[in-house]
């Protein structure tokens, strides 16, 4: 399962159908309380690949100091997500043009790019680069 | 180029040898703890002199002595402050000297002594003779002897007085001797103050005052006994002034026959504490009131040396088996030689004020079998030192077996004694004073006691008289004890006693007594606590301000690059969908969807050249970037190390290559030659030697270009971490020693200003060469694609 966290939906629903297209089975929340309540069930969901967004409106027991007024919030679900799935792929698409944020974001397990670079086409190069689909998968 | 500073624990190394070490100049946790400690400490001196009013009030002794300066040593109660003026209430003449070298002799107005018949008065220094606060001329002086004779009722020994400036003659009256009267001198104070008690020879002068003001030792206030009126105008005066008096406890302590019911009157007048003491108390004692908060009360006797003698005795108004209880348990301790040394026996006396009733003495503690029964209340006990244990001795032999019951046991350690006391279980120890000579001793309660005829009043007060010129004649006055009739003899006077409160609970309801565990403490903190209590609550609440103005500011700052980051994002984000959607229309509209990706392009590419701008009127502005020429940039920055270093006989290498295909950057050209200033300066700086050698190279990388910045110096040592080069406010202790300019801001400035631009600044290579990267984005990075 491809795991979207954007509370965006219209503007995301071009990757959306992109992944559901190439890879199957996509959930999208659309609020990172929920993301982190899906993320921290039990049993554990069977997530492949989580597509995540960055600035999302704060919530539930999200402060504004970890999320820096909620311009930060994906940093949170990541955090989550890594704290359960620690080697499955996760990239970060986003609008913020904080390439030093970014550049943290180059590893095995996690990407980040910015969405006017990371169309639909590319972002799924780049999963399947990573392992999801066609890919033998991390874990 | 090599950069040397700024981190913690940081190291810069010459190769692979480490060769100093860095450490921050502020530590970024202690300008706010400091501030707190500032405050805390502030608060707690502010605290503290508060609540030396408001808090729990510790007792004010006032002594009431008669000789003050044996009860209080000076040494104690020596004070800038001249709050007190008393009165003097000591003995005219100075005694004679102790037996006990060790004993502080008690300081007198005068020294006195016989010449032709007459007695001389020389007061002490600073004194002067005078009569309700006027120095005194002969005649006066005459008016006031006679006025005193008068009160006096064995009559004035003075025959006429001359006053040689300001020295004193007298002659005693007819049939008087000048040795007897210079006894008189010696103990009898000669001025009454309105109540009528003996308040000595006039006033005293305000270079002595016994008051002491101090954080750590107690505040005993000896004072005169008739400072009645005087006390309650200080006490006035000390309320007034808001030293602390008003909340503080006034525990009055009489010390003296004399003194004991001034102190119990004042005390009820003053709804204070009260507790009279009978007799004297000795300097000895009184360190007990003076030593530390905690040696206040009970006193013991363990802090008076020297052997003593023990006398007990037994009212006239005992009951008999009273009586015969007590001597049969002090007949029984008389067998335990390790204990009591002898036993005699003589007439029952009272030597203690009708006030005081008789103490229990319920077992002496030999080992006997016998006990006084708990519900008796038979004897006193009284301790003297061996100036008297031989009078003691003679008086007991002389006694024993006649008349029941007065005993007289002679001790030698009085501490042996104190051990054992919680077996005596009495209410009063008593010392007998080492400065009256047995004589005139005797003499003393001789006069005073109604049923004794003349002759022996006189015979005794001849003793007497020889005694105090120091002509006893032993064979005399051993005839004269054993002839004496000891049925007649009554201990009544109080005079040459002094006594030792030990348990008098119990002894007047009327007065409520020392708690031992009061503690003394000083009368107030004093203005230096309160004054250092507000500067230091002010620096503290400052620093703290200060610290929470900061907090507030990084607060806004966030706030402000979070609106940023939300216009920025907001602009960008419908078009990077307009891209996406685009995209999946390219394989059903291609033309129309690549020119839809085209247009998006543009815009996002337009929105890259630009940077949103807040200005400080808060309005928000996009302003567009512009490209800068990498030549260009650090054209300025290297023409200024290579004029630096000429200035500073330093040989200067520059090596740089701009390879001329690059693309523009998006980092302005001023803040990219800043950046390659500072990295040059820090070149010029840690160099080796004289010579300087520095290489700048740039490079594309996909959608930047890096900047490499090379220097062969000193290096930097591996126990840098990075992020510690690139922190505020830190040098090198090596930077610090060596005096080189500097404030530790260079890094931290590069990398916080390169990163409003997208840029970022990296350390890559420590040593050989120390190296610099920086990677610049392009204005064409926008173009879409992976990181």
């Amino acid at each position: 399962m491809i795991l979207f966290v954007d509370n965006e939906p219209v503007r995301i629903a071009p990757w959306v159908r992109a992944f559901e297209a190439a890879f199957g089975e996509v959930k999208l929340i659309t609020d990172a309380q929920q993301a982190i309540a899906f993320l921290e069930s039990e049993p554990r969901p069977p997530v492949d690949l989580l597509v995540w967004d960055l600035m999302m409106p704060t919530t539930g027991r999200l402060t504004d100091e970890e999320t820096a007024l909620g311009t930060r919030t994906g940093l949170v679900v990541h955090r989550v997500f890594r704290s359960r799935y620690p080697k499955v792929p996760a990239i970060l698409l986003t609008n913020v043009r904080d390439d030093a944020l970014l550049a943290r974001y180059d590893s095995a397990t996690d990407r980040a790019g910015r969405k006017d670079r990371l169309t639909p086409r590319p972002a799924i190069a780049l999963a399947r680069e990573m392992g999801v689909g066609g890919g033998e998968p991390t874990e | 180029m090599c950069v040397q500073d700024w981190g913690d624990s940081i190291t810069a190394s010459m190769g692979e040898q480490t060769r100093f070490t860095t450490k921050y100049l502020v530590p970024q946790w202690l300008p706010p703890l400091v501030s707190w400690v500032i405050l805390a400490a502030g608060i707690l001196c502010c605290a503290r002199w508060i609540f030396a009013f408001t808090g729990d009030a510790a007792p004010v002794v006032i002594v009431m002595s008669r000789s003050l300066s044996s009860v209080l040593p000076r040494w104690d109660y020596d004070t800038d402050q001249l709050r007190f003026v008393g009165t003097v209430t000591e003995p005219l003449c100075d005694r004679p000297p102790s037996p006990e070298p060790s004993r502080q002799q008690p300081r007198s107005v005068a020294h006195c002594e016989i010449l032709d018949g007459k007695v001389k008065v020389v007061p002490r220094p600073r004194l002067k003779l005078g009569v309700d606060g006027s120095e005194v001329d002969a005649h006066r002086f005459r008016a006031w002897l006679v006025d005193s004779e008068r009160r006096i009722d064995d009559g004035w020994p003075v025959g006429s007085a001359t006053v040689h400036g300001t020295e004193l003659e007298l002659e005693p009256v007819p049939g008087m001797d000048a040795g007897l009267m210079l006894q008189v001198l010696r103990t009898t104070p000669l001025v009454f103050d309105s109540n009528g008690w003996p308040a000595g020879t006039g006033r005293y002068v305000v270079e002595d005052v016994w008051i002491r003001r101090t954080s750590v030792s107690p505040v005993p206030v000896g004072v005169p006994d008739s400072i009645h009126d005087y006390l309650s105008d200080v006490i006035v005066l000390r309320e007034r002034t808001g030293r602390g008096v008003r909340a503080q406890r006034l525990v009055l302590v009489g010390l003296g026959s004399y003194e004991a019911p001034v102190a119990q009157a004042l005390s009820r007048e003053l709804d204070t504490e009260g507790l009279h003491l009978v007799l004297h108390v000795e300097g000895e004692f009184a360190k007990g009131i003076a030593i530390g908060r905690q040696a206040v009360a009970p006193w013991t006797l363990d802090q008076r040396p020297a052997d003593r003698v023990m006398l007990a005795a037994i009212s006239f108004n005992e009951p008999d088996p009273c009586r015969s209880e007590l001597l049969r348990a002090l007949r029984c301790a008389s067998r335990n030689p390790g204990l009591i040394q002898s036993v005699g026996f003589g007439p029952a006396v009272q030597p203690f004020p009708p006030s005081f009733p008789m103490a229990r003495f319920q077992d002496v503690a030999t080992g006997c079998d016998a006990a006084v029964g708990s519900d008796s209340r038979c004897g006193v006990v009284v301790l003297t030192n061996t100036t008297w244990e031989d009078f003691a001795d003679r008086l007991a032999t002389a006694m024993t077996n006649r008349v029941d019951p007065l005993v007289i046991a002679v001790r030698p350690d009085v501490e042996d004694v104190m051990r054992r006391s919680h077996a005596y279980d009495v209410s009063l120890l008593a010392l007998m004073d080492d400065f009256e000579p047995p004589a005139y001793f005797l003499y003393s309660n001789l006069k005073s006691t109604a049923w004794v005829d003349a002759n022996t009043v006189t015979l005794a007060r001849n003793l007497a008289s020889s005694e105090a010129q120091g002509r006893l004649d032993a064979v005399k006055w051993e005839r004269f004890l054993d002839d004496l009739d000891e049925s007649i003899v009554a201990l009544a006077s109080p005079v040459s006693f002094n006594a030792v409160n030990h348990r008098l609970q119990g002894t007047d309801p009327s007065i409520r007594f020392l708690d031992p565990q009061l503690r003394l403490a000083a009368v107030g903190p004093g203005t230096g606590w309160i004054v250092l209590g507000l500067l230091l609550t002010v620096a503290g609440i400052g620093g703290v301000s200060y610290q929470s103005l900061r907090r507030r500011a990084r607060a806004g700052r966030q706030r402000l690059q979070a609106q940023v980051d939300y216009f920025t994002h907001e602009i960008t984000a419908p078009l990077a969908t307009i891209k996406a959607y685009a995209e999946g229309l390219v394989p059903f509209q291609p033309d129309e969807a690549r020119a839809i990706e085209a247009q998006a392009n543009e815009a996002l590419e337009h929105l890259d050249r630009t940077q949103l701008l807040f200005g400080t009127n808060g309005i928000v502005s996009l302003q567009e970037r512009e490209s800068s020429n990498l030549g260009d940039a650090i054209r300025p920055a290297l023409s200024w190390a290579a004029g630096r270093a000429d200035g500073m006989d330093v040989t200067w290498e520059q090596s740089v290559d701009v390879p001329t295909d690059l693309p523009p950057i998006t980092v302005p050209a001023e803040v990219l030659g800043y950046v390659a200033r500072i990295l040059l300066d820090n070149a010029l700086k840690y160099r080796k030697g004289e010579r300087a050698k520095v290489r700048i190279e740039f490079e594309r990388d996909r959608a930047t270009v890096i900047a490499r910045f090379q220097d062969w110096g000193e290096g930097i040592s591996l126990s840098f971490a990075d992020h510690d080069l690139f922190r505020r406010g830190v040098r090198s202790a090596e930077a610090l020693r060596s005096n080189l300019p500097g404030f530790g801001f260079g890094l931290a400035l590069c990398r916080e200003i390169l990163s409003r631009f997208g840029a970022r600044i990296d350390l890559t290579s420590r040593s050989e060469p120390t190296e610099f990267q920086v990677r610049l984005p392009t204005v064409s990075a926008r173009k879409g694609g992976l990181r």
